[in-house]
């Protein structure tokens, strides 16, 4: 018993020392630019190789490391050269390789409540466990998820790093505008002091250009996904957010998303070549879905019923083209006209326009345990896409902890959901 | 050819036969699902069977509903509980837009159109508050028969508010308001308004439409019916057997495959 609980404590620290070092991951790289991992598609690799380049680069570089929280704007971070890390990110990585439960219990056993969303929880729980590169700031903006500021307010006190916070108003005013710029300045020079770096102009101007870039790349994307005969479904996208969520401002992100766009061009021909039949029912999932392991995955499940999540909001281009001779003002608007932020109005209408540009038959809405801003708008979906005669599933779930997650629960709402759109 | 339709809950299961014009039910069965839902299954249809005087091979049909439907080996289609019950109240009343169900797990309302095709629908969250084994778990706890639920409840008007959402904390509360000494009438009462509360706000989030009809076993219990019926302010029509509506709903389902 002794000897099997040191080799399971052995294993552990072993474990840990070789997720924490750069040369893991530099490994796993070459694994994969070698073929060893097979993926359907040569973006989700290209994807996969960025990813681990960063949490390398993350580890190498750990006195020029900012951790960032998941709707801070990436582009001042690549510009000022200093490497990132994204805590919601990390849990959702966590999760899909089927590690959250010891993360989780880590910060539930520190008072870290199963109310607070799973995704904070399950990223504090992998920082007392010190399985994370430490930060020289956080940096944490207040725009869609107000839980955030909270954990890097607490991360930052636990390592005893400055926390910059950049306050997001809910107007879209030009003060509004001045407010958001100011601060990206103020922020920009805390960070080159944090990690003596000078941001020089250009480079600024450089990344918001990656930015459009990628805004263009991810236009032409959702374009092809509107195609009935796309097989690119929310199961396949959900990795890609990680380039939404922390690749705005760097030159691959519109490397992936053109790659991407030109193999589901070849798909989509190739499967109207062999007259392969669209899925049955099209649906749009609202949130995002489950990232946790599972015999059981929801969206697999509708799969195999013959329907389809053909796309998820968090794709959704919702911003305008950015202008790289107006970095900042370009930054701040994109923050300020987020459609899940603000008046719930907002987000109707950009329900509404992903609905008839998909042609969806339903939509799903997963309402993740802890997170207020998602759940709070449901009486008003339910109402809109009611009275727009639009289909609603609504799903209670977690994103991360799969503790609660019973399917045949599931089963019976997403079956009884497919008989009625039949 | 006969039809039939099994709902296999996690309390009770139900077969229904229907006749080979497809219009009268010939045999009903309810039995406890027990901890082996395929026992159940099997004893539930040789009943069936037994009570209509077919072989096995005689039915053209079979459908199955229930959470226990994923485990039935021998039929030819699976249904949701609510596309069954929806469908099988519609049957006994065309004029019904909206059903409630209120089963052994889990409770649901659920919108009819015109033609009786389900429109919308909302499932309790997952716990099993306000449902039958809520009831049941009551019952144990004040060593009451559910069939004199009603009775007692009508021996007073003063009740004792349970203010537990969940089952366990809400029986541990029961205990404790029998140890103060409260008696089990008021207390009854107070289980059977906790379970009207749930429906009710379940119903109000989707919205009543049109004629309400109850179906599932919580259905028969008419204290938990009236307390409904007063708090929304609607008529609410239940079945004469409200706990086979939904394999009555399957076996329809089968007839017109």
């Amino acid at each position: 018993m002794v000897m099997d609980g040191l080799k399971a404590k052995t294993l552990y620290s072993l474990g840990r020392q070789l997720l924490r070092h750069p040369f893991f991951y530099f490994l796993c790289q070459q694994a994969i630019r070698h073929g060893l991992v097979k993926y359907p598609y040569a973006a989700r690799r290209m994807l996969i190789d960025y990813g681990l380049g960063q949490i390398k680069e993350a580890f190498q570089h750990s006195d020029k490391l900012v951790w960032s929280s998941a709707f801070f704007p990436t582009e001042i971070l690549y510009a000022l050269g200093v490497t990132h890390f994204s805590p919601e990110v990390a849990s959702a990585v966590t999760a899909s390789l089927g590690f959250q439960e010891q993360f989780l219990a880590a910060a539930e056993s520190r008072w870290w409540g199963r109310d607070n969303c799973s995704f904070h929880r399950c990223a504090m729980g992998g920082a007392f466990l010190n399985f994370f590169p430490q930060a020289k700031a956080f940096c944490a903006s207040t725009h869609l998820c107000d839980g955030a500021v909270l954990l890097f307010n607490n991360l930052a006190a636990r390592y005893r790093r400055p926390f910059l916070l950049l306050d997001t108003p809910l107007k879209q005013d030009r003060g509004a505008l001045n407010y958001v710029i100011q601060q990206l300045r103020s922020i920009i020079a805390s960070l080159e002091e944090y990690s003596g770096k000078k941001m020089q102009a250009h480079r600024l101007e450089e990344a918001v250009a990656h930015a459009e870039a990628a805004r263009q790349a991810l236009v032409e994307v959702n374009r092809l996904r509107r195609e009935p005969l796309s097989p690119f479904s929310t199961r396949d996208a959900v990795a890609f957010l990680y380039l939404y969520f922390n690749g705005l401002g760097s030159p691959v992100t519109p490397r992936i998303y053109h790659t991407l766009a030109e193999e589901l061009q070849e798909k989509i021909n190739a499967a109207a070549e062999a007259s392969l039949r669209p899925p049955r029912i099209r649906l749009l999932w609202l949130h995002i879905p489950p990232l946790y392991r599972s015999n059981n995955n929801m969206l697999a499940y509708l799969e195999a019923k013959g329907a389809r999540a053909v796309f998820e909001e968090f794709s959704h281009v919702y911003w305008e083209p950015m202008d790289p001779a107006r970095p900042l003002e370009s930054i701040a608007r994109r923050m300020l006209s987020h459609f899940i932020y603000g008046p719930v109005e907002r987000r109707l209408k950009a329900i509404k326009r992903m609905v008839e540009d998909l042609k969806v038959d339903g939509v799903i809405h997963f309402s993740h345990w802890g997170c207020r801003q998602n759940c709070g708008s449901v009486k008003a979906i339910r109402d809109y896409l009611k009275q727009e005669d639009i289909p609603l599933l609504l799903l209670d779930g977690d994103c991360i902890d799969s503790r609660n997650y019973a399917f045949g629960q599931v089963q019976t709402r997403i079956d009884g959901f497919l008989e009625m759109l039949a | 050819m006969p039809v039939a339709g099994m709902d296999i809950g996690s309390l009770s299961t139900e077969v229904v036969i229907l006749d080979q014009e497809h219009k009268h039910i010939i045999a009903a069965v309810i039995l406890p699902t027990g901890a082996s839902s395929k026992t159940a299954i099997n004893r539930a249809m040789e009943e069936a069977l037994r009570q209509s005087g077919l072989s096995f091979a005689q039915l053209e049909r079979i459908v199955a509903t229930g959470y226990g439907r994923v485990s039935v080996p021998f039929i030819h289609e699976k249904v949701t509980e609510i596309t069954c019950h929806g469908r099988g109240a519609y049957h006994l009343d065309p004029s019904v837009r909206t059903v409630i169900d209120i089963g052994g797990q889990d409770s649901k309302v659920i919108c009819l159109n015109a033609q009786g095709k389900v429109v919308d629908f909302l499932m309790n969250e997952k716990c099993a508050a306000g449902t039958g084994r809520f009831l049941e778990v009551m019952c144990q706890a004040l060593e009451v028969d559910l069939n004199d639920f009603s009775r007692l409840a009508a021996q007073t008007n003063k009740t004792v508010p349970i203010s537990s959402m969940c089952t366990v904390f809400a029986e541990s509360e029961v205990v404790s308001l029998i140890a103060e000494g409260y008696p089990r009438e008021q207390i009854i009462r107070g289980i059977i308004a906790s379970i009207v509360e749930r429906t009710e706000l379940m119903a109000n989030r989707i919205g009543i439409v049109g004629k309400v009809m109850m179906t599932g076993g919580v259905a028969k219990n008419r204290a938990v019916v009236e307390a409904l019926q007063e708090k929304l302010g609607v008529k609410i029509i239940v079945p004469q057997e409200p706990q086979v509506v939904g394999a009555l709903g399957a076996a329809l389902l089968a007839a017109e495959m």
